[in-house]
Protein backbone atom coordinates (compact mmCIF):
# COMPACT_ATOMS: atom_id res chain seq x y z
CA UNK A 1 0.00 0.00 0.00
CA UNK A 2 2.72 2.44 0.97
CA UNK A 3 4.67 1.38 -2.09
CA UNK A 4 1.77 2.61 -4.19
CA UNK A 5 1.63 5.88 -2.34
CA UNK A 6 5.31 6.33 -3.05
CA UNK A 7 4.83 5.58 -6.74
CA UNK A 8 1.94 8.01 -7.08
CA UNK A 9 3.90 10.71 -5.26
CA UNK A 10 6.80 10.26 -7.69
CA UNK A 11 4.37 10.50 -10.59
CA UNK A 12 2.83 13.71 -9.31
CA UNK A 13 6.28 15.29 -8.97
CA UNK A 14 7.21 14.10 -12.47
CA UNK A 15 4.09 15.92 -13.64
CA UNK A 16 5.79 19.18 -12.75
CA UNK A 17 8.55 18.44 -15.25
CA UNK A 18 6.04 17.56 -17.96
CA UNK A 19 4.16 20.78 -17.27
CA UNK A 20 7.39 22.72 -17.82
CA UNK A 21 7.75 21.00 -21.20
CA UNK A 22 4.14 21.57 -22.14
CA UNK A 23 3.56 25.19 -21.15
CA UNK A 24 5.58 26.77 -23.93
CA UNK A 25 4.05 24.48 -26.52
CA UNK A 26 0.59 25.50 -25.38
CA UNK A 27 1.56 29.19 -25.35
CA UNK A 28 2.83 29.35 -28.93
CA UNK A 29 -0.14 27.41 -30.18
CA UNK A 30 -2.51 29.67 -28.28
CA UNK A 31 -0.99 32.95 -29.37
CA UNK A 32 -0.04 32.27 -32.99
CA UNK A 33 -1.51 28.84 -33.84
CA UNK A 34 2.00 27.57 -34.29
CA UNK A 35 2.66 23.93 -33.44
CA UNK A 36 6.36 23.82 -32.74
CA UNK A 37 7.48 20.32 -33.71
CA UNK A 38 11.03 21.26 -32.65
CA UNK A 39 9.88 22.13 -29.12
CA UNK A 40 11.40 19.02 -27.56
CA UNK A 41 14.63 19.42 -29.52
CA UNK A 42 15.01 22.99 -28.30
CA UNK A 43 14.82 21.67 -24.74
CA UNK A 44 17.66 19.27 -25.55
CA UNK A 45 19.62 22.13 -27.15
CA UNK A 46 19.22 23.98 -23.85
CA UNK A 47 20.48 20.90 -21.99
CA UNK A 48 23.61 20.80 -24.17
CA UNK A 49 24.23 24.52 -23.70
CA UNK A 50 23.95 23.93 -19.94
CA UNK A 51 26.40 21.04 -20.29
CA UNK A 52 28.91 23.31 -21.99
CA UNK A 53 28.47 25.99 -19.32
CA UNK A 54 28.88 23.41 -16.55
CA UNK A 55 32.01 21.92 -18.12
CA UNK A 56 33.72 25.18 -19.07
CA UNK A 57 32.84 27.38 -16.16
CA UNK A 58 32.46 24.66 -13.57
CA UNK A 59 29.09 26.05 -12.53
CA UNK A 60 26.31 24.05 -10.96
CA UNK A 61 23.50 23.25 -13.44
CA UNK A 62 21.14 25.46 -11.42
CA UNK A 63 23.52 28.39 -11.79
CA UNK A 64 23.86 27.60 -15.49
CA UNK A 65 20.12 28.27 -15.84
CA UNK A 66 20.90 31.95 -15.32
CA UNK A 67 22.75 31.88 -18.63
CA UNK A 68 20.80 29.24 -20.53
CA UNK A 69 17.31 30.63 -19.94
CA UNK A 70 17.98 34.16 -21.27
CA UNK A 71 20.05 32.74 -24.12
CA UNK A 72 17.24 30.41 -25.20
CA UNK A 73 14.77 33.30 -24.94
CA UNK A 74 16.90 35.28 -27.38
CA UNK A 75 17.17 32.25 -29.67
CA UNK A 76 13.39 31.93 -29.54
CA UNK A 77 12.82 35.59 -30.41
CA UNK A 78 15.28 35.50 -33.31
CA UNK A 79 14.02 32.19 -34.73
CA UNK A 80 10.44 33.45 -34.55
CA UNK A 81 10.97 36.90 -36.05
CA UNK A 82 13.43 35.92 -38.77
CA UNK A 83 12.13 32.48 -39.74
CA UNK A 84 8.83 31.31 -38.31
CA UNK A 85 6.91 34.57 -38.83
CA UNK A 86 7.42 34.06 -42.56
CA UNK A 87 5.57 30.75 -42.38
CA UNK A 88 2.47 32.01 -40.56
CA UNK A 89 -0.69 32.55 -42.53
CA UNK A 90 -4.11 31.10 -43.07
CA UNK A 91 -2.53 27.70 -43.74
CA UNK A 92 -1.39 25.83 -40.60
CA UNK A 93 0.87 23.45 -42.56
CA UNK A 94 3.94 25.63 -43.41
CA UNK A 95 4.95 26.30 -39.77
CA UNK A 96 4.45 22.60 -39.06
CA UNK A 97 6.82 21.65 -41.88
CA UNK A 98 9.42 24.28 -41.06
CA UNK A 99 9.57 23.38 -37.37
CA UNK A 100 9.73 19.72 -38.37
CA UNK A 101 12.75 20.68 -40.47
CA UNK A 102 14.20 22.60 -37.52
CA UNK A 103 13.80 19.49 -35.41
CA UNK A 104 15.89 17.47 -37.86
CA UNK A 105 18.49 20.22 -38.12
CA UNK A 106 18.78 20.47 -34.33
CA UNK A 107 19.07 16.73 -33.79
CA UNK A 108 21.74 16.32 -36.46
CA UNK A 109 23.57 19.47 -35.46
CA UNK A 110 23.77 18.26 -31.85
CA UNK A 111 24.83 14.82 -33.09
CA UNK A 112 27.68 16.44 -35.07
CA UNK A 113 28.75 18.62 -32.18
CA UNK A 114 28.34 16.28 -29.23
CA UNK A 115 28.12 12.75 -30.73
CA UNK A 116 25.35 10.31 -29.85
CA UNK A 117 26.79 9.53 -26.40
CA UNK A 118 24.44 9.86 -23.47
CA UNK A 119 25.20 12.78 -21.22
CA UNK A 120 23.92 13.98 -17.91
CA UNK A 121 24.15 16.95 -15.59
CA UNK A 122 25.06 16.34 -11.97
CA UNK A 123 23.95 18.31 -8.94
CA UNK A 124 26.01 16.18 -6.55
CA UNK A 125 24.49 14.89 -3.35
CA UNK A 126 21.26 16.75 -4.02
CA UNK A 127 20.62 14.31 -6.84
CA UNK A 128 19.83 11.45 -4.50
CA UNK A 129 18.84 13.31 -1.36
CA UNK A 130 15.34 12.63 -0.11
CA UNK A 131 13.06 13.62 2.70
CA UNK A 132 11.43 10.75 4.58
CA UNK A 133 7.73 11.28 5.11
CA UNK A 134 7.50 8.42 7.56
CA UNK A 135 6.24 4.89 7.12
CA UNK A 136 8.84 4.10 4.50
CA UNK A 137 7.61 6.76 2.08
CA UNK A 138 10.21 9.29 0.99
CA UNK A 139 10.22 12.02 -1.58
CA UNK A 140 13.33 13.11 -3.44
CA UNK A 141 14.61 16.63 -2.96
CA UNK A 142 15.21 17.16 -6.66
CA UNK A 143 11.68 16.09 -7.67
CA UNK A 144 10.39 18.56 -5.09
CA UNK A 145 12.56 21.30 -6.58
CA UNK A 146 11.27 20.40 -10.05
CA UNK A 147 7.66 20.48 -8.97
CA UNK A 148 8.09 23.72 -7.03
CA UNK A 149 9.76 25.29 -10.06
CA UNK A 150 6.83 24.25 -12.24
CA UNK A 151 4.37 25.80 -9.79
CA UNK A 152 6.41 29.01 -9.63
CA UNK A 153 6.77 29.22 -13.41
CA UNK A 154 3.06 28.58 -13.99
CA UNK A 155 2.17 31.09 -11.28
CA UNK A 156 4.42 33.67 -12.92
CA UNK A 157 2.87 33.01 -16.31
CA UNK A 158 -0.61 33.24 -14.87
CA UNK A 159 0.31 36.60 -13.36
CA UNK A 160 1.86 37.72 -16.64
CA UNK A 161 -1.27 36.81 -18.60
CA UNK A 162 -3.82 38.32 -16.28
CA UNK A 163 -2.13 41.27 -14.64
CA UNK A 164 0.19 42.85 -17.19
CA UNK A 165 -0.23 44.83 -20.38
CA UNK A 166 1.91 42.30 -22.24
CA UNK A 167 -0.34 39.48 -21.03
CA UNK A 168 -3.45 41.32 -22.18
CA UNK A 169 -1.83 41.86 -25.56
CA UNK A 170 -0.96 38.16 -25.79
CA UNK A 171 -4.52 37.14 -24.95
CA UNK A 172 -6.00 39.68 -27.36
CA UNK A 173 -3.71 38.47 -30.14
CA UNK A 174 -4.66 34.90 -29.35
CA UNK A 175 -8.33 35.85 -29.73
CA UNK A 176 -8.04 37.87 -32.94
CA UNK A 177 -4.70 38.96 -34.33
CA UNK A 178 -6.22 41.28 -36.96
CA UNK A 179 -8.18 43.32 -34.45
CA UNK A 180 -5.18 43.25 -32.10
CA UNK A 181 -3.24 45.18 -34.74
CA UNK A 182 -5.92 47.87 -34.60
CA UNK A 183 -4.93 48.33 -30.95
CA UNK A 184 -1.37 49.08 -32.00
CA UNK A 185 -0.10 45.59 -31.24
CA UNK A 186 2.70 44.62 -33.62
CA UNK A 187 1.76 40.98 -33.91
CA UNK A 188 5.10 39.88 -35.39
CA UNK A 189 7.04 41.32 -32.47
CA UNK A 190 4.54 39.83 -30.05
CA UNK A 191 4.97 36.39 -31.65
CA UNK A 192 8.69 36.79 -31.03
CA UNK A 193 8.02 37.52 -27.37
CA UNK A 194 5.71 34.52 -27.08
CA UNK A 195 8.36 32.24 -28.58
CA UNK A 196 10.98 33.77 -26.28
CA UNK A 197 8.85 32.91 -23.24
CA UNK A 198 8.18 29.45 -24.62
CA UNK A 199 11.91 28.82 -25.13
CA UNK A 200 12.83 30.21 -21.71
CA UNK A 201 10.44 27.80 -20.00
CA UNK A 202 11.42 24.80 -22.10
CA UNK A 203 15.08 25.59 -21.36
CA UNK A 204 14.34 25.06 -17.66
CA UNK A 205 12.57 21.82 -18.58
CA UNK A 206 15.54 20.65 -20.65
CA UNK A 207 18.07 21.33 -17.92
CA UNK A 208 15.91 19.64 -15.27
CA UNK A 209 15.47 16.65 -17.57
CA UNK A 210 19.24 16.48 -18.00
CA UNK A 211 19.67 16.44 -14.21
CA UNK A 212 16.95 13.85 -13.71
CA UNK A 213 18.11 11.41 -16.36
CA UNK A 214 20.60 11.04 -19.20
CA UNK A 215 20.03 12.62 -22.56
CA UNK A 216 21.34 12.44 -26.11
CA UNK A 217 20.48 14.36 -29.30
CA UNK A 218 17.64 12.03 -30.25
CA UNK A 219 15.42 12.29 -27.16
CA UNK A 220 13.67 15.55 -28.08
CA UNK A 221 10.71 14.13 -30.03
CA UNK A 222 9.62 11.92 -27.12
CA UNK A 223 9.57 15.06 -24.94
CA UNK A 224 7.40 16.77 -27.53
CA UNK A 225 4.98 13.85 -27.40
CA UNK A 226 4.67 14.01 -23.59
CA UNK A 227 4.23 17.76 -23.80
CA UNK A 228 1.39 17.34 -26.31
CA UNK A 229 -0.24 14.75 -24.11
CA UNK A 230 0.00 16.93 -21.01
CA UNK A 231 -1.56 19.86 -22.87
CA UNK A 232 -4.41 17.79 -24.30
CA UNK A 233 -5.14 15.97 -21.03
CA UNK A 234 -5.20 19.25 -19.14
CA UNK A 235 -7.29 21.09 -21.70
CA UNK A 236 -5.97 23.43 -24.35
CA UNK A 237 -5.32 26.96 -23.16
CA UNK A 238 -5.45 26.23 -19.44
CA UNK A 239 -2.18 26.85 -17.58
CA UNK A 240 -3.04 24.96 -14.43
CA UNK A 241 -4.79 22.33 -16.50
CA UNK A 242 -1.42 21.69 -18.12
CA UNK A 243 0.06 20.98 -14.69
CA UNK A 244 -2.82 18.60 -13.96
CA UNK A 245 -2.29 17.00 -17.35
CA UNK A 246 1.40 16.55 -16.60
CA UNK A 247 0.54 14.98 -13.25
CA UNK A 248 -1.94 12.54 -14.79
CA UNK A 249 0.67 11.56 -17.34
CA UNK A 250 3.39 11.32 -14.68
CA UNK A 251 1.31 9.12 -12.38
CA UNK A 252 0.24 6.87 -15.25
CA UNK A 253 3.87 6.42 -16.31
CA UNK A 254 5.27 5.71 -12.85
CA UNK A 255 2.44 3.34 -12.00
CA UNK A 256 3.02 1.61 -15.34
CA UNK A 257 6.75 1.38 -14.63
CA UNK A 258 6.16 -0.12 -11.21
CA UNK A 259 4.02 -2.86 -12.80
CA UNK A 260 6.57 -3.62 -15.46
CA UNK A 261 9.39 -1.47 -16.87
CA UNK A 262 8.09 -2.15 -20.35
CA UNK A 263 4.71 -0.66 -19.46
CA UNK A 264 5.73 2.76 -18.24
CA UNK A 265 5.56 4.77 -21.44
CA UNK A 266 2.62 2.79 -22.77
CA UNK A 267 0.62 3.42 -19.59
CA UNK A 268 1.11 7.15 -20.13
CA UNK A 269 -0.19 6.89 -23.68
CA UNK A 270 -3.14 4.78 -22.51
CA UNK A 271 -4.07 7.39 -19.92
CA UNK A 272 -3.89 10.00 -22.66
CA UNK A 273 -6.14 7.98 -24.97
CA UNK A 274 -8.55 7.36 -22.12
CA UNK A 275 -8.89 11.08 -21.46
CA UNK A 276 -9.27 11.71 -25.17
CA UNK A 277 -12.17 9.24 -25.29
CA UNK A 278 -13.89 10.30 -22.07
CA UNK A 279 -13.19 14.05 -22.12
CA UNK A 280 -12.03 15.07 -25.60
CA UNK A 281 -11.67 18.69 -24.48
CA UNK A 282 -9.38 17.76 -21.60
CA UNK A 283 -9.91 17.97 -17.87
CA UNK A 284 -10.04 21.76 -17.60
CA UNK A 285 -11.01 23.06 -21.02
CA UNK A 286 -10.86 26.81 -21.40
CA UNK A 287 -14.11 27.41 -23.18
CA UNK A 288 -15.00 30.83 -24.39
CA UNK A 289 -17.92 32.20 -26.31
CA UNK A 290 -16.97 33.76 -29.58
CA UNK B 1 -6.34 71.33 -45.37
CA UNK B 2 -8.58 68.55 -44.15
CA UNK B 3 -7.61 66.25 -41.30
CA UNK B 4 -7.89 63.14 -43.46
CA UNK B 5 -7.30 63.38 -47.19
CA UNK B 6 -7.63 60.34 -49.39
CA UNK B 7 -6.46 60.76 -52.97
CA UNK B 8 -7.13 58.22 -55.74
CA UNK B 9 -7.13 55.23 -53.42
CA UNK B 10 -7.47 51.81 -55.00
CA UNK B 11 -7.80 48.71 -52.86
CA UNK B 12 -8.21 45.02 -53.32
CA UNK B 13 -10.15 42.27 -51.63
CA UNK B 14 -8.07 39.28 -52.57
CA UNK B 15 -7.78 39.39 -56.34
CA UNK B 16 -10.90 41.46 -56.63
CA UNK B 17 -10.53 45.21 -56.94
CA UNK B 18 -12.87 46.74 -54.37
CA UNK B 19 -12.00 50.44 -54.69
CA UNK B 20 -11.24 52.46 -57.81
CA UNK B 21 -9.45 55.81 -57.37
CA UNK B 22 -11.51 56.92 -54.42
CA UNK B 23 -10.89 60.44 -53.12
CA UNK B 24 -12.40 61.67 -49.87
CA UNK B 25 -11.83 64.38 -47.30
CA UNK B 26 -12.85 64.34 -43.67
CA UNK B 27 -12.59 67.64 -41.84
CA UNK B 28 -11.57 68.11 -38.25
CA UNK B 29 -14.36 68.57 -35.75
CA UNK B 30 -17.04 67.11 -38.00
CA UNK B 31 -18.93 63.92 -38.63
CA UNK B 32 -18.43 62.59 -42.14
CA UNK B 33 -20.63 59.73 -43.31
CA UNK B 34 -20.12 57.09 -45.96
CA UNK B 35 -23.25 55.40 -47.23
CA UNK B 36 -23.79 52.81 -49.90
CA UNK B 37 -25.12 49.35 -50.58
CA UNK B 38 -23.50 46.09 -49.49
CA UNK B 39 -20.31 45.42 -51.41
CA UNK B 40 -19.85 49.06 -52.40
CA UNK B 41 -16.39 49.09 -50.81
CA UNK B 42 -17.14 51.02 -47.61
CA UNK B 43 -15.55 48.56 -45.22
CA UNK B 44 -12.56 48.03 -47.51
CA UNK B 45 -12.10 51.79 -47.59
CA UNK B 46 -12.00 52.05 -43.80
CA UNK B 47 -9.70 49.07 -43.46
CA UNK B 48 -7.38 50.59 -46.05
CA UNK B 49 -7.10 53.75 -43.98
CA UNK B 50 -6.56 51.66 -40.83
CA UNK B 51 -3.52 50.06 -42.46
CA UNK B 52 -4.73 46.73 -43.84
CA UNK B 53 -3.89 47.56 -47.46
CA UNK B 54 -0.70 48.70 -49.10
CA UNK B 55 -1.60 51.74 -51.17
CA UNK B 56 1.07 54.24 -52.29
CA UNK B 57 2.27 56.51 -49.49
CA UNK B 58 0.64 59.62 -50.89
CA UNK B 59 -2.79 58.01 -51.33
CA UNK B 60 -3.66 58.70 -47.68
CA UNK B 61 -2.64 61.89 -45.89
CA UNK B 62 -3.45 62.42 -42.23
CA UNK B 63 -2.84 65.86 -40.82
CA UNK B 64 -0.48 66.46 -43.74
CA UNK B 65 1.55 63.29 -43.16
CA UNK B 66 1.60 60.61 -45.84
CA UNK B 67 0.50 57.38 -44.20
CA UNK B 68 -0.49 55.17 -47.15
CA UNK B 69 0.87 51.65 -46.68
CA UNK B 70 1.74 52.19 -43.02
CA UNK B 71 1.24 49.08 -40.87
CA UNK B 72 -2.05 48.92 -38.96
CA UNK B 73 -0.22 48.64 -35.64
CA UNK B 74 1.44 52.01 -36.33
CA UNK B 75 -1.55 53.83 -37.83
CA UNK B 76 -3.44 53.81 -34.53
CA UNK B 77 -0.52 55.57 -32.89
CA UNK B 78 -0.99 58.43 -35.38
CA UNK B 79 -4.48 59.03 -34.02
CA UNK B 80 -6.71 56.99 -36.31
CA UNK B 81 -8.92 54.50 -34.49
CA UNK B 82 -11.26 52.03 -36.16
CA UNK B 83 -14.35 50.53 -34.56
CA UNK B 84 -14.52 47.47 -36.79
CA UNK B 85 -17.69 46.06 -38.27
CA UNK B 86 -19.12 43.39 -35.98
CA UNK B 87 -17.40 45.01 -32.96
CA UNK B 88 -14.66 42.38 -32.78
CA UNK B 89 -14.28 42.49 -29.01
CA UNK B 90 -11.69 40.16 -27.49
CA UNK B 91 -13.74 37.30 -26.01
CA UNK B 92 -11.18 36.21 -23.43
CA UNK B 93 -10.86 39.72 -22.03
CA UNK B 94 -13.24 41.40 -19.62
CA UNK B 95 -15.01 44.63 -20.49
CA UNK B 96 -12.39 46.65 -18.65
CA UNK B 97 -9.51 44.71 -20.20
CA UNK B 98 -10.99 45.34 -23.64
CA UNK B 99 -11.00 49.04 -22.86
CA UNK B 100 -7.47 48.95 -21.44
CA UNK B 101 -6.06 47.16 -24.47
CA UNK B 102 -7.36 50.12 -26.47
CA UNK B 103 -4.68 52.26 -24.86
CA UNK B 104 -1.90 49.82 -25.81
CA UNK B 105 -0.54 52.10 -28.53
CA UNK B 106 0.50 54.54 -25.81
CA UNK B 107 -0.84 57.66 -27.50
CA UNK B 108 -1.20 60.45 -24.99
CA UNK B 109 -4.48 62.18 -24.41
CA UNK B 110 -7.42 62.75 -22.12
CA UNK B 111 -9.34 59.51 -22.56
CA UNK B 112 -9.23 57.03 -19.71
CA UNK B 113 -11.50 54.42 -18.13
CA UNK B 114 -13.40 57.01 -16.09
CA UNK B 115 -14.24 59.08 -19.14
CA UNK B 116 -15.41 56.09 -21.12
CA UNK B 117 -17.60 55.00 -18.19
CA UNK B 118 -18.86 58.56 -18.03
CA UNK B 119 -19.79 58.38 -21.70
CA UNK B 120 -21.37 54.92 -21.42
CA UNK B 121 -22.51 54.52 -17.77
CA UNK B 122 -24.02 51.10 -18.51
CA UNK B 123 -20.52 49.65 -18.86
CA UNK B 124 -19.26 50.48 -15.41
CA UNK B 125 -21.27 47.80 -13.56
CA UNK B 126 -20.23 45.25 -16.17
CA UNK B 127 -16.54 46.07 -16.04
CA UNK B 128 -15.48 42.63 -14.78
CA UNK B 129 -17.79 40.65 -17.08
CA UNK B 130 -16.49 38.89 -20.18
CA UNK B 131 -16.98 41.39 -23.00
CA UNK B 132 -18.96 39.00 -25.15
CA UNK B 133 -21.50 38.35 -22.39
CA UNK B 134 -22.95 41.83 -22.86
CA UNK B 135 -25.91 42.79 -25.01
CA UNK B 136 -25.21 43.85 -28.58
CA UNK B 137 -25.63 47.53 -27.81
CA UNK B 138 -23.36 47.38 -24.79
CA UNK B 139 -20.77 45.48 -26.80
CA UNK B 140 -20.88 48.27 -29.35
CA UNK B 141 -20.28 50.76 -26.55
CA UNK B 142 -17.23 48.75 -25.46
CA UNK B 143 -15.95 48.75 -29.04
CA UNK B 144 -16.32 52.53 -29.30
CA UNK B 145 -14.81 53.04 -25.84
CA UNK B 146 -11.90 50.76 -26.74
CA UNK B 147 -11.20 52.88 -29.82
CA UNK B 148 -11.45 56.10 -27.81
CA UNK B 149 -8.91 54.77 -25.30
CA UNK B 150 -6.26 55.18 -28.00
CA UNK B 151 -6.89 58.94 -27.87
CA UNK B 152 -7.71 59.22 -31.56
CA UNK B 153 -8.00 62.40 -33.56
CA UNK B 154 -10.40 60.64 -35.86
CA UNK B 155 -12.76 57.84 -34.88
CA UNK B 156 -13.85 55.58 -37.72
CA UNK B 157 -17.06 53.65 -36.99
CA UNK B 158 -17.95 50.82 -39.35
CA UNK B 159 -21.67 49.95 -39.26
CA UNK B 160 -22.15 50.56 -35.57
CA UNK B 161 -25.92 50.31 -35.80
CA UNK B 162 -25.97 46.99 -37.62
CA UNK B 163 -28.21 44.46 -35.91
CA UNK B 164 -29.17 46.74 -33.02
CA UNK B 165 -32.62 47.85 -31.90
CA UNK B 166 -33.53 51.44 -32.87
CA UNK B 167 -33.63 52.58 -29.24
CA UNK B 168 -30.14 51.17 -28.66
CA UNK B 169 -28.85 52.87 -31.80
CA UNK B 170 -30.20 56.14 -30.45
CA UNK B 171 -28.33 55.57 -27.18
CA UNK B 172 -25.08 55.07 -29.04
CA UNK B 173 -25.45 58.08 -31.32
CA UNK B 174 -26.29 60.18 -28.28
CA UNK B 175 -22.63 59.86 -27.35
CA UNK B 176 -21.46 61.52 -30.58
CA UNK B 177 -21.77 65.18 -29.49
CA UNK B 178 -19.68 64.43 -26.36
CA UNK B 179 -17.04 62.70 -28.47
CA UNK B 180 -16.91 65.61 -30.91
CA UNK B 181 -16.68 68.00 -27.99
CA UNK B 182 -13.50 66.23 -26.92
CA UNK B 183 -12.00 67.26 -30.25
CA UNK B 184 -12.38 63.87 -31.91
CA UNK B 185 -13.52 63.90 -35.53
CA UNK B 186 -15.75 61.07 -36.68
CA UNK B 187 -16.01 59.12 -39.91
CA UNK B 188 -18.91 56.68 -40.05
CA UNK B 189 -20.02 53.99 -42.42
CA UNK B 190 -23.75 53.67 -42.03
CA UNK B 191 -26.40 51.68 -43.87
CA UNK B 192 -29.22 53.61 -42.26
CA UNK B 193 -29.31 56.66 -44.51
CA UNK B 194 -31.67 58.59 -42.25
CA UNK B 195 -29.24 58.12 -39.37
CA UNK B 196 -26.27 59.12 -41.52
CA UNK B 197 -27.94 62.32 -42.73
CA UNK B 198 -29.02 63.18 -39.20
CA UNK B 199 -25.54 63.08 -37.66
CA UNK B 200 -23.18 63.94 -40.51
CA UNK B 201 -22.28 67.22 -42.15
CA UNK B 202 -20.64 65.70 -45.20
CA UNK B 203 -21.89 62.59 -46.93
CA UNK B 204 -20.19 60.36 -49.48
CA UNK B 205 -22.05 57.64 -51.30
CA UNK B 206 -20.08 54.63 -52.52
CA UNK B 207 -21.27 52.53 -55.39
CA UNK B 208 -19.35 49.67 -56.98
CA UNK B 209 -16.05 50.82 -55.48
CA UNK B 210 -16.39 54.41 -56.66
CA UNK B 211 -17.80 57.53 -55.14
CA UNK B 212 -21.12 58.22 -56.79
CA UNK B 213 -22.04 61.27 -54.75
CA UNK B 214 -20.49 63.68 -52.29
CA UNK B 215 -22.32 66.58 -50.76
CA UNK B 216 -23.36 68.43 -47.63
CA UNK B 217 -25.97 66.34 -45.83
CA UNK B 218 -28.29 69.33 -45.58
CA UNK B 219 -28.39 69.82 -49.33
CA UNK B 220 -29.20 66.27 -50.36
CA UNK B 221 -32.56 65.13 -51.63
CA UNK B 222 -33.93 61.59 -51.41
CA UNK B 223 -33.90 61.29 -55.19
CA UNK B 224 -30.23 62.22 -55.45
CA UNK B 225 -29.38 59.64 -52.81
CA UNK B 226 -31.44 56.92 -54.46
CA UNK B 227 -29.73 57.59 -57.76
CA UNK B 228 -26.27 57.48 -56.21
CA UNK B 229 -27.09 54.48 -54.03
CA UNK B 230 -28.47 52.20 -56.67
CA UNK B 231 -26.80 53.71 -59.70
CA UNK B 232 -30.08 54.16 -61.53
Amino acid sequence: MLGWLDTILQGLMLGGLYALFATGLSLTFGVMRLVNIAHGDFSILAAYIALVVVQWLGWSPFLALLLVVPLMAVVGYVVQTTLLNQTLGPDILPPLLVTFGLSIVLQNGLMEGFSADSRGLSIGALQTASIPLGGGVAVGVFPIITFATAVIVLGAMSWLFHSTTLGRALRATSDDQTTAQLMGIDNRHLYGIAMAISMAVVAIAGVFLAIRTTFDPSVGPARLLYAFEAVIIGGLGSLWGTLAGGMVLGVAQTVGFSLSPAWGIAAGHLAFLLVLILRPNGLFPKTRDA
Amino acid sequence: MSLLEVENLSAYYGDFQALFDVSLRADAGKVTAIIGANGAGKTTFMRAIAGFQSPPRDAIRFDGEQIGGMKASRVVGKGIALVPEGRKLFPSLTVEENLLIGSYCGRRGDWNLQRVYGLFPALEQKRAAPATSLSGGQQQMVAIGRALMSNPRILMCDEISLGLAPIVIKDIYTAFPSILAEGVSILIVEQDIGQALAVAEDVYCFQGGRISLSAKASQLTRDEISAAYFGV
